[in-house]
């Protein structure tokens, strides 16, 4: 980790050769302070963020090089971000992914200055933040369980996961329910019933059955 | 003469036999109308081929269809080498001996795909291969691929493509010319119902035909402009939600149709990943409500009425902002539906209603409401609207009865054609027990239905509550809503009449009076204030067949699948039969019913004009018995209106591709038969003298359930050797340390979601040096995750920036690739495998995601199966393979008692399991 003088740990510390960034007038969720700093963002010691604009790429295309090897690997994460302020770069940007892959750079692409912003900011709010969000999830009421079991079966929807319960009752009884008792309720055609209906009867090993 | 099933099968008409010939010695696709009986010639061809001598593969058929082409082989006598079929269910080892043994062989494109890679394919020694609804066919799909894999090594083999919807192919532009370099043919044959040959063939030997126009009630045709004006209004605010999408040409007429959608969706494909929450539901909205035109002719009053109290149950439920449904059009919609059924009105207000309809006159004395009109008691009408189509089914088969009496003739069948099994049952209830009684039933059900909807809703709503006094703004769940006004005035209005109790009370007190009266029969029509019947409430009781309660119903109803030559000669009126013709499926099915059914008489339910055709086909087959066809239209309505556009836009899409074919040039290369396809395997090497010294094949490493996208070919059209394995831990391994999860946006933004992501990018980092995501736009597809004005609010966990943000702060080692198309995935791995070493099948396939996943990705348990499993509450990744070893299917696991479930999964898990699956609303 990285430690730049008299940072507060609050806000984010922006090199001041970024000044005239166009993408600075749209940071306006988190706080920022002009600094002494390696990378052209300290977010904090373990994340650092540099900014490429494509226009200024396809310009100047050794920049980028050499900024990435003066970065080198002092920050645990490292992003590289690309802002495609262009409508060609094609080429550049397979070359910049090489570049990230092999330099050990998080690449991201962003297709406008508030987007750019955008990802700036959020590293800062979540930089302490644990990865529960990104993970299975259990869902917890009747509603969400029930509807998120049976929506896993192709061309159902939340309408008619209601037909369904309104119609049998139990989950038990939607399971049992044979091809005509599906067809008869509104809104379900014959592929959405055979979809159903295999799905609930569907053996888990195929080979097993005779 | 009659012809048998398979006689009718395999005889040709004139013009069959000319487009066989054509065919024979070609390399090249094949357009037929639709249903003209495509369905015929490929069957000629798997016949010819069905000998050990050949090795033919058929690709692109659905299960249906080869069970159809098999079936029929099977009978006749001719064909002893049957075809085979390979699909997924059979493993490796027995395929590569199936593929030698020659004959005609049905294999599913993306195992073929692997199969060719591996190597077991002989395909030097490949007779041919046949392309089955080539229109799908497009220049990513794996049926490309292959055909690109056979001509590089099999140059004499022929290849011919089948397909029968014009409209498919002739949709883009110089889309055929397109379709036929991917296929690598050079021949193209167009064969439309108006192709001189076979209009001679189908008009020599006619059919009777008779129009019957039926009128919509005046409340259908209140429904049917109220949807209309809804689809419309929807598609307008579509239009003006995103002004840069190209739709002017979508409009109502084009909206008919179910494919609408399909071609919205296409529209709307570039934006699809961008668009905002109410255009998502716009577009939702308008999938049901194109069906609700359907719905509308198809369901009885009460099916349909349900289905719009289900609709508004579960937008108010899942809390939805379908803003559709609070205009007062759709008011104007669903109390119309309602009326259908019954209405609840004081006597004064129905005096009002009459004379508002016999006056013209505004005199506003008549309608000045009685200030006594509150007070007096509100009485319930059950009106029971029945379909006019019924009527009329119902005085056609009179009609056909008595000729057949009058006639003196051996009475035939009397075949009745609908579109939906659903209507087949629907018609087979009403000329057994009569509408009313059907409806009678409906409402029934309707009534224990109410309460129902009450419960999901209370349920829900309570469930709800408690979920929002947990959360947090910010945090996921919380996402801003767009509410309207409207949204939420019209709710409370809903709510308000939902909740009221008025129908409940009537309906109770009616039932009261009519059991101290006496049973009332309900034979009358007309809207007289009637008590329910009181046979008992009991929906479960079967309905007996031609049971004669109906005294205007005489004929005697077959249910489907007797076979009709066990009542020749016995019954004295026509054996009515009525099927459903399952239009999405091909012509085949159409004619075996014709065959099964060899009727007299015909009534088109349903008109379709592609069905048609099957039936005139028959009828030159079938020369010895005349045939006479009814078709029941319903009048000004959306049934005739897309029946006309059907013909046009088929019949334009040919005129566009007998142009096209006239204008076509192709390079003499086309057919992939003198091309040399790789000009050097590409070398890997730091100089090109080194590189001929070390000559090394690139190779990657590919999952085998990727050949279903489209970057596995563009790996091998740029010269890289593909090796299909199963693996568990990544999809593409490019070099020893680099491992490529691959994530089309749609498959991004749910394994983001479901969390599947998370352990896939813990899985391959525990594995490989280099982990990377590859997240893939298609080529259509804008190549942004966001519209700058995503962005005014503050940060959101909604947004894909934030879910990437978090991803890769707990992912510091994963690398992130971006690429257009698929074409530039290849380019981007292409660059990445310079100057390493290759990938070694055998390490990949020895990773494992977790312990337990060994057994299950070897195809050894059905995913989609283990998925729905995994769902339930008590089922672990851990526990599920020790349920699906002893049980059957999701459908054996809810049947369990609690006991049951516990000695399988453990005693909590087992409570939660069976609680969820038992809890009763």
């Amino acid at each position: 980790p990285v430690q730049v003088k008299n940072v507060n740990p609050n806000s984010i510390t922006i090199n001041q050769r970024q000044k005239g960034n166009p993408i600075l007038k749209h940071i306006r969720n988190i706080a920022y302070e002009y600094g002494d700093c390696l990378p052209d963002y300290h977010i904090n010691p373990n994340v650092a963020i540099m900014y490429l604009s494509m226009r200024f790429h396809l310009y100047r295309s050794n920049y980028i090089g050499a900024a990435v090897r003066s970065l080198g690997r002092t920050y645990p994460l490292r992003v590289l971000l690309v802002h495609l302020d262009v409508d060609q770069y094609h080429n550049a940007l397979i070359d910049l992914t090489k570049l990230s892959t092999l330099n050990g750079l998080t690449l991201l692409v962003a297709s406008s200055a508030e987007e750019c912003a955008r990802y700036i900011e959020t590293y800062k709010r979540y930089e302490n933040k644990n990865a529960d969000m990104l993970m299975e999830r259990m869902d917890e009421t009747y509603l969400s369980r029930s509807t998120g079991f049976l929506t896993d079966i192709p061309s159902v929807n939340s309408t008619d996961v209601v037909t369904l319960l309104s119609n049998f009752g139990t989950l038990k009884a939607v399971c049992s329910a044979d091809t005509k008792e599906l067809a008869e309720l509104p809104g379900f055609g014959e592929q959405k019933v055979h979809r159903i209906f295999d799905a609930f009867r569907a053996p888990f090993v195929p080979s097993r059955v005779p | 003469m009659n012809l048998s099933a398979v006689e009718v099968g395999h005889t040709l008409l004139p013009y069959e036999k000319e487009i066989f010939t054509q065919l024979l010695d070609a390399d090249g696709l094949l357009i037929m109308g639709k249903h003209l009986g495509i369905h015929r010639i490929v069957r000629q061809f798997v016949k010819l081929f069905s000998q050990p001598t050949s090795i033919v593969i058929i690709l692109n058929t659905s299960h249906e269809e080869r069970t159809m082409y098999i079936d029929d082989l099977a009978i006749d006598a001719d064909t002893k080498h049957l075809p085979k079929i390979i699909t997924n269910e059979c493993d490796s080892q027995r395929r590569s001996e199936i593929y030698p043994t020659g004959g005609v062989m049905f294999v599913t494109s993306r195992i073929l795909v692997v199969d060719m890679l591996s190597g077991i394919v002989p395909i030097e020694h490949l007779s041919g291969i046949m392309v089955c609804n080539a229109h799908r066919v497009t220049e990513k799909s794996s049926e490309a691929f292959i055909l690109r894999l056979y001509r590089e090594k099999n140059k004499t083999g022929f290849i011919k493509a089948y397909t029968d919807s014009p409209e498919g192919v002739a949709s883009g532009l110089a889309q055929v010319t397109r379709l036929m370099k991917n296929l690598f043919v050079t021949q193209l044959f167009i064969w439309p119902r108006f192709h001189s040959s076979v209009h001679e063939s189908l008009t020599k030997y006619t059919a009777d035909v008779v129009e019957l126009d039926v009128e919509l009630t005046e409340d259908m045709q209140t429904i049917q402009t109220s949807i209309l004006a809804i689809h419309n209004m929807c598609l307008q605010e579509i239009k003006r939600g995103l002004p840069g999408v190209e739709l002017d040409d979508l409009n109502l007429e084009n909206g008919l149709f179910s494919a609408f959608n399909n071609i919205l969706r296409r529209r709307l494909e570039p934006v699809a990943h961008r668009m905002s929450a109410k255009t998502k539901q716009l577009q939702t909205d308008l999938v049901v409500i194109t069906r609700l035109l359907s719905y509308l002719t198809e369901y009885d009053c009460v099916s349909f009425h349900n289905y719009l109290e289900t609709l508004r149950t579960s937008s108010s439920t899942f809390n939805q902002t379908s803003s559709w449904m609070f205009q007062d059009v759709a008011n104007m919609l669903f109390e119309t539906a309602k009326r259908r059924v019954y209405y609840i009105e004081t006597a004064a207000e129905r005096a009002i209603k009459k004379a508002r309809k016999q006056n013209s006159t505004k005199d506003s004395n008549i309608y000045q409401a009685d200030e006594n009109t509150a007070t007096q008691p509100k009485e319930l009408t059950v009106k029971l609207e029945e379909n006019p189509k019924w009527a009329e089914l119902a005085a056609v088969l009179k009609e056909i009865e008595t000729e057949t009496v009058i006639n003196g003739e051996n009475p035939g069948t009397t075949l009745v054609l609908v579109s939906e099994e659903r209507t087949a049952w629907q018609l087979r209830d009403y000329l057994s027990i009569g509408g009313r009684q059907l409806l009678e039933r409906g409402f029934r059900k309707h009534m224990a239905l109410r309460a129902s909807w009450k419960a999901v809703r209370m349920k829900f709503t309570a469930e709800r509550a408690i979920q929002k006094a947990k959360t947090v703004p910010g945090a996921p769940g919380s996402s801003s809503n767009q509410v309207y006004n409207t949204h939420r005035r019209g709710r409370r209005r809903y709510r308000e009449e939902f909740q009221s109790n008025d129908l409940e009370e009537l309906v109770q007190n009616a039932r009261a009076n009519a059991l101290a009266k006496a049973n009332v029969a309900l034979k009358n029509r007309s809207d007289e204030v009637y008590g329910l019947s009181l046979v008992p409430a009991d929906e479960n009781r079967d309905l007996p067949a031609g049971d004669m309660s109906d005294p205007e119903d005489e004929s005697n109803i077959v249910e489907g699948d007797v076979y009709l030559e066990t009542f020749y000669g016995v019954l004295d009126s026509p054996v009515v039969v009525i099927r459903s013709m399952r239009v999405s499926d091909g012509s085949w099915h159409l004619e075996k019913i014709l065959a099964d059914a060899n009727p007299r008489y015909i009534i088109m339910y349903d008109p379709d004009p592609a069905a048609i055709r099957q039936v005139e086909v028959f009828r030159s087959l079938r020369t010895g018995m005349s045939l006479r066809v009814y078709f029941l239209w319903y009048k000004e309505s959306v049934e005739a209106q897309r029946y006309l556009t059907t013909i046009r836009q088929e019949k334009e899409a040919f005129e566009k591709l007998i142009y096209e074919k006239s204008r076509m040039a192709y390079s003499h290369e086309q057919d992939g038969k003198s091309l040399n396809f790789k000009q050097d395997d590409q070398m890997m090497g730091s100089s090109t003298r080194k590189a001929m010294r070390n000559k090394v094949q690139a190779t990657v490493v590919v999952d085998v359930r990727e050949f279903r996208s489209a970057l596995p070919s563009m790996l091998h059209a740029a010269s890289i050797h593909v090796i299909p394995v199963t693996i568990e831990v990544g999809d593409y391994i490019i070099t020893p340390d680099m491992c490529m999860e691959r994530k089309s946006l749609s498959d991004l933004i749910g394994s983001l979601k479901s969390g599947r992501l998370y352990n896939q990018c813990q899985a391959m980092q525990r594995h490989y040096k280099i982990p990377i995501l590859l997240i893939e736009f298609s080529d259509t597809a804008t190549f942004s995750l966001h519209s700058k004005n995503d962005f005014s609010g503050d940060i959101s966990w909604d947004h894909m920036t934030s879910k990437l943000s978090l991803l890769t702060l707990h992912f510091p080692t994963l690398r992130l690739v971006w690429a257009k198309s698929p074409h530039m995935s290849a380019e981007v791995i292409q660059s990445l495998k310079i100057g390493h070493g290759q990938p070694d099948a055998t390490t990949c396939m020895s990773k494992r995601a977790t312990n337990e996943d060994q057994m299950i990705s070897t195809g050894y348990y059905n995913q989609t199966a283990k998925q729905l499993l995994l769902k339930l509450p008590g089922i672990t990744a851990i526990n599920c393979k020790h349920v699906m070893d002893n049980i059957t299917s999701v459908y054996e696991l809810s049947q369990l008692p609690l006991s049951g479930m516990q000695a399988l999964i453990g005693l909590e898990p087992g409570k939660m399991l069976h609680e969820f699956i038992n809890q009763s609303l």
